[in-house]
């Protein structure tokens, strides 16, 4: 039901706005789609004879060279990396206890639909809050003055490295396992029976997570993800710092509150890899 | 979420419905003898619906996973040998998230979507408790395989029924005459501060104090603990025996931090599997295990004297030999407590025959021709072993496996008999409306 009223509403949008607009600053899956596409490392390259080239260009690039987003756009970064933050924070035995629910008689979901608005909302708040206080004391430690919402906007582009590592990390384990569910039911799509691929019976292979040498194996890839993702994050900040400040005292001036959120962001990162969960 | 496992074969000739609902043992046995089957073409060849309450996502995932095989596996042999009444068996899986208001949920589908004849299979003891209600107001028979004592115990209705695992009450009272005689008498108990360790305290104690053991301590955890260093010192120094059930991702570090506190010598230690279920024994930390015992509901382990029924189940499931999944070394399964599906879904299958069960005008006839079971013999519809069923309190009976753990693998030591585990019944359900 849900999923039909969000394509009919997005449906009726699109006719209304037309396609391009509506894709383009609308719907959010579109829009969150382009946003990590700038993560590529392929590109568009000089049209030669009428036909479009195809280039290779640094992970990250793409990013430094982006149009500055508006508010809107800038918090639905922060959103986007807010919510998943969040999905893990919900899990642990911290969060759980802060509220008396018992990790190891978790109630279900149903039981903390109250708790997980709250929750995501104060994430998201906390977040921005901080992303935005990081900006603004950057700028002023850069001597700039004025509307610091256009450096804002050109800056959470450094957001999307950590947010895809943050999804990679999270999703990781239930992408191995309910990936192979999803590969049973994509061969018997309308539960009929059918076995349109020869997946429909596939045996579930839980055990690519169990035993401690998986673990460690799965433990190491997420946290080399999140490390990486913010050392990427880092990265395209300063360069996209540096060219709105033009010079490399003012840029690394600017760039201190943003560089210490990160770090304390790749703190909490790990902490949550390595915090008991119980949901 | 949901998927339908297709009979494998369609039979049709079937067994013909027997009017007695005594002594499901002996009919049985009468079933299996050439010449008492009288092969009836059957009523209807619509399938038998049996709606699957899952725990496929959620902390029950793991449980889930293979109380979905071990479900596939005696539904394939149920129907391989006929299905039920001569008609197919056909399951309907849908997921509950391990999570109690979703469970009522769940059950309402079965009934007015799916269109179940009953429903069955949920495991863990909040989902049960929040779905029994809707299972009751729908006048829709129940099967959980829970092992909790709310069954029993006539909180729940007439609908829920649990015949194909014994409760908690009855395990705890099963290994107290073993634990007394065997391990030692002054006993503390370490165990998690909520209703599922306080079930431990408050029927364990009596069970050893009535064999003349001692609990001198019970030293509760509180759930979101991660160390333990600060408890252990609380174990008082003339213990015998520390019995433990903690369950959780902690239960690795409590094992090593208890190894640690006593560097290899101390009290002996009796745990139940519950903690390490879809464990590995051999895990890294866990070695201080070894020597100690554990209660199992079934071996995980193959053992030397495993009956042919206890074999040719092992199979039908895909176990090997260390009791993980034979297409995966690492996916070691939930042995102690799935083999209930299995036994539920036989149980099912004999009262649907007794009660000459023909769709859901039938359900009441259904309940009542499960309350009118008794016994249910070791074989290969019960490869765990003999059983009691208490039509009273919905509640079956039966024995418990002690093991130790020996290089690494679980032996069994120790089976009890089904009457260390009687307790005077709290309930009669029986005499509630259907």
């Amino acid at each position: 039901m849900a999923l039909i009223g969000y394509f009919l509403t997005n449906l009726a949008a699109m006719l209304v706005f037309g396609h391009e607009q509506w894709s383009r600053r609308g719907e959010c899956l579109s829009v969150f789609m382009r946003m990590i596409a700038r993560l590529g490392v392929v590109e568009a390259g000089p049209t030669v004879d009428a036909r479009k080239g195809v280039a290779l260009c640094l992970p990250g690039a793409k990013l430094v060279n982006a149009e500055p987003l508006p508010p809107s756009g800038t918090l639905f970064l922060l959103l986007a990396l807010g919510s998943v933050s969040f999905d893990g924070l919900m899990r642990t035995f911290f969060w759980l206890g802060l509220f008396g629910i018992n990790p190891l008689e978790f109630p279900g979901r149903s039981a903390v639909m109250g708790l997980g608005t709250f929750g995501l909302v104060a994430t998201f708040a906390v977040l921005a809050i901080a992303f935005f206080t990081s900006i603004g004391f950057g700028e002023r430690l850069a001597g700039a003055a004025g509307n610091m919402l256009p450096a804002a906007g050109a800056l959470v582009w450094s957001i999307i490295p950590i947010s895809m590592a943050y999804h990679f990390s999270h999703y990781l384990a239930a992408l191995v396992v309910n990936g192979q569910y999803a590969l049973a039911a994509l061969s018997d799509p309308l539960m009929n029976g059918a076995d349109l691929f020869g997946t429909a019976g596939l045996h579930v292979q839980a055990g690519v997570l169990m035993g401690a040498e998986r673990a460690w194996m799965l433990w190491n890839m997420q946290a080399a993800a999140i490390i990486g993702g913010h050392v990427l994050a880092v990265l395209v900040a300063h360069t996209i710092a540096f060219r709105l400040h033009g010079s490399a005292r003012a840029t690394a001036r600017s760039q201190v509150p943003l560089a210490v959120l990160m770090v304390a962001y790749t703190v909490f990162g790990l902490w949550l890899l390595s915090s008991p969960t119980g949901a | 979420m949901n998927d339908r496992t297709k009979p494998s074969s369609l039979l049709t000739t079937g067994i013909s419905r027997r009017g007695a609902l005594k002594g499901l043992g002996a009919a049985a046995a009468l079933g299996t003898a050439p010449g008492f089957v009288r092969y009836a073409q059957s009523q209807s060849s619509e399938p038998i619906r049996i709606g699957f309450q899952a725990h496929r996502t959620g902390i029950g995932a793991a449980y889930g996973r293979w109380y979905e095989r071990t479900t596939a596996a005696a539904i394939k042999r149920i129907n391989d040998a006929g299905g039920i009444n001569g008609r197919p068996v056909e399951i309907i899986t849908e997921d509950d998230g391990t999570d109690a208001a979703r469970g009522a949920e769940v059950v309402e589908k079965f009934a007015n979507q799916h269109k179940t004849d009953i429903v069955y299979g949920t495991l863990f003891s909040h989902v049960v408790v929040g779905s029994a209600p809707a299972a009751g107001e729908l006048k829709m028979p129940y099967y959980v395989v829970s092992e909790g004592y709310h069954v029993a115990s006539g909180k729940m209705n007439r609908y829920v029924l649990q015949p194909g695992i014994t409760d908690v009450r009855a395990q705890c009272r099963s290994v107290a005459p073993w634990i007394t005689s065997n391990v030692g008498k002054k006993i503390t108990m370490i165990y998690p501060d909520y209703a599922f360790g306080h079930d431990h305290r408050d029927f364990f104690a009596p069970a050893a104090a009535e064999q003349g053991g001692d609990v001198i301590a019970q030293i509760p955890i509180p759930p979101t603990e991660s160390s333990f260093t600060r408890y252990l010192p609380q174990i008082p120094p003339d213990t015998d025996v520390i019995y433990h059930v903690m369950v959780g991702p902690a239960v690795l570090t409590f094992v090593k931090e208890l190894g640690e506190f006593y560097g290899g010598s101390g009290p002996k230690l009796f745990g139940f599997i519950d903690s390490l279920e879809a464990v590995d024994i051999n895990s890294p930390g866990l070695e201080f295990l070894e020597g100690s015992h554990f209660w199992e509901g079934m071996p995980r382990y193959l053992q030397d004297g495993a009956s042919e029924h206890e074999k040719a189940y092992r199979e039908a499931v895909g176990l090997d030999e260390n009791g993980a999944s034979v297409n995966d070394a690492k996916d070691v399964s939930t042995a102690a407590h799935m083999f209930g599906c299995w036994e539920t879904l036989y149980i099912i299958k004999a009262a649907m025959e007794a009660a000459g069960y023909r769709g859901p005008e039938d359900r009441a006839k259904l309940v009542e021709a499960t309350e009118a079971m008794t016994e249910f013999p070791e074989g290969a519809e019960h490869p765990q072993g003999a059983k009691v069923f208490d039509g009273k309190v919905h509640q079956v009976f039966g024995s418990q496996n002690i093991s130790v753990v020996e290089n690494g693998r679980l032996n069994v030591v120790h089976r009890t008999s089904i009457e260390d585990g009687r307790y005077e019944p709290e309930a009669d359900y029986t005499t509630q409306p259907l």
